[in-house]
């Protein structure tokens, strides 16, 4: 590799970090704004203007408390559990393709951190590591409704794994390669060629399973906060606790990028060609084409939040396991008929 | 007894999908709706007759009190914010109060004071944003309690009306 590839790679990494922590402290602000507005009130508006600067309180807050451990927990998972259960959200991001690639010095250098021809293997496997970091937040808790809570979140996320990679598995069939960057590429025809219209079923299952793996409404049972007091963070307090609230809303942010890349054209601007931009300027508008496509879904996810009820444990194991398993596994035949008759 | 049977819901009924989708429209035409919360405290209430602050003492036409130190409101007040010491005076009224302290940070605007008064003399004003930083400060004096009948007529004409029920 040489050093230009090698300052790149940094740079790309600083990037997407950034970006993913940045969009947190959005989030964060967004999330109170938008339901605000949705319940008709103003959320909150007085720290800056408009209440931009909430986030900073926010932080400051988290950053100032008291860090309890409980005596009965168990301390070196007690401690590493935030850990586990933040770090593969970003650790995901980092096969996402946000551009399409740039010139510098002469080397081509692709807007994406690590173009494995695994990417999507190693997208499963990592977001099923985070399922631990539940698990153990749970039981070293030393506490029944943290327990109860790590174990339901536990169930849930590995019942939702099954449909999350039926849905990927349909959309690999079509671009016939388990690098996302291929994936992309292969929606780059123009607007109609976008996944979702070739994959109607499965961006639907996908969508919901997206909701189940990040503990969001409808499916948040696990921290459901007026039935398990907060589910297994209920013990965390401080720093740990914003590691498990960052976790979540980078988790998020990986969904929602993971579904623009899989099915919405990833970086694919319609029309951006025509205007004849080069270099610099069209990897800028791609990026902001992807980043404002992630962005419409975290408002949608936040939105949804607001229109549907919670889903009780027994109908969401049901509604993961009876339904939309079958689902995923038709979808998956169907695809591949179509592909082998020559449709896709 | 009315007997209701279980609906039973067809096919695309139970799949919920046109519901959802009316309830996501629901949700982001809420988004644009007018807020129904009051942005204090820039925009305040516009105070009317029932609404009740810390009690003040009404002036008679010379300006002196109209109380007469009589202690009802005293003994009348649940948290005892009230404490007087009467003298008497030269003055047709005979008796006016030396020593009249409302303790505001006891007070609880409860305007048993005002019910109890034979005299119109104690009213609750629409003065309740009245925090200090000091204690000392929240006990009220005579001097900073009275006030002339105009300040308080809409009081006065509502608890004549309130109290001539019963």
């Amino acid at each position: 590799m040489s050093s230009v590839q090698i300052i790149a790679a940094i740079v790309k990494v600083l990037v997407v970090f950034g970006a993913c922590l940045t969009s947190v402290a959005i989030l964060v602000y967004l999330e109170r704004r938008v339901s605000a507005f949705i319940q008709l009130r103003y959320g909150p508006n007085r720290v800056g203007p408009q209440g931009l600067f909430q986030p900073v309180a926010d932080l400051t807050k988290l950053m100032f408390k008291e860090d309890i451990i409980p005596r009965e927990a168990d301390r070196l998972f007690f401690l590493m559990a935030p850990i586990l259960a933040m770090a593969p959200s970003f650790l995901v991001m980092a096969v996402i393709p946000f551009g399409d690639s740039v010139t510098v010095a002469g080397e081509t250098i692709r807007l994406i951190i690590c173009d494995a021809n695994i990417g999507v293997l190693f997208l499963l496997a990592i977001s099923s590591l985070s399922i631990y970091g539940l698990a153990i937040a749970g039981w070293s808790s030393g506490s029944k409704y943290s327990l109860m809570g790590g174990l339901r979140s536990t169930a849930q996320m590995i019942s939702y794994e099954l449909t999350l990679g039926l849905a990927i598995v349909a959309v690999l069939l079509l671009g016939e390669s388990f690098s996302l960057r291929e994936v992309v590429l292969g929606q780059t025809d123009g607007f109609l060629h976008w996944n979702v219209f070739k994959q109607p079923l499965g961006f639907v299952l996908f969508l919901i399973a997206v909701f189940a793996e990040t503990n969001r409404l409808p499916f948040d049972l696990p921290e459901a906060e007026s039935e398990l007091v907060s589910g297994y963070h209920t013990e965390y307090s401080s720093m740990k606790f914003a590691f498990f609230f960052m976790g979540e809303y980078v988790a998020m942010v990986a969904g929602a990028s993971l579904m623009v890349a899989l099915f919405f054209g990833g970086w694919h601007v319609p029309g951006l060609a025509s205007l004849g931009v080069e270099g610099w300027t069209l990897a800028l508008l791609q990026m902001a084409g992807f980043a404002a496509k992630v962005g419409l879904f975290l408002l949608f996810f936040i939105q949804v939040r607001w229109t549907l009820p919670r889903l009780r444990y027994d109908q969401l194991m049901n509604l993961g396991w009876k339904v939309l398993l079958p689902l995923g596994l038709l979808n998956v035949l169907i695809t591949a008929a179509l592909v082998a008759a020559g449709v896709f | 007894m009315v007997l209701v049977k279980e609906q039973q819901l067809s096919f695309w009924e139970k799949l919920f999908f046109w519901p959802l989708l009316k309830g996501l429209w629901l949700t982001f035409t809420l988004f644009f709706r007018k807020k129904v919360t009051r942005l204090y405290p820039e925009e305040k209430l516009e105070p009317f007759a029932e609404i009740k602050g810390h009690p003040v003492l009404v002036k008679r036409d010379d300006g002196k009190p109209r109380c007469v130190a009589c202690g009802l409101c005293e003994a009348a007040c649940p948290p005892r914010a009230i404490y007087i010491v009467g003298c008497e005076i030269e003055d047709p009224i005979e008796r006016a109060p030396q020593i009249f302290e409302v303790d505001t940070s006891r007070c609880i605007m409860c305007g048993f004071c005002e019910e109890a008064c034979p005299k119109e003399a104690i009213v609750m004003s629409h003065e309740f944003e009245f925090a200090a930083t000091d204690r000392q400060d929240l006990i009220f004096d005579l001097k900073k309690l009275l006030v002339s009948e105009d300040d308080v007529k809409d009081r006065l004409d509502y608890i004549r009306k309130a109290f001539d029920r019963w």
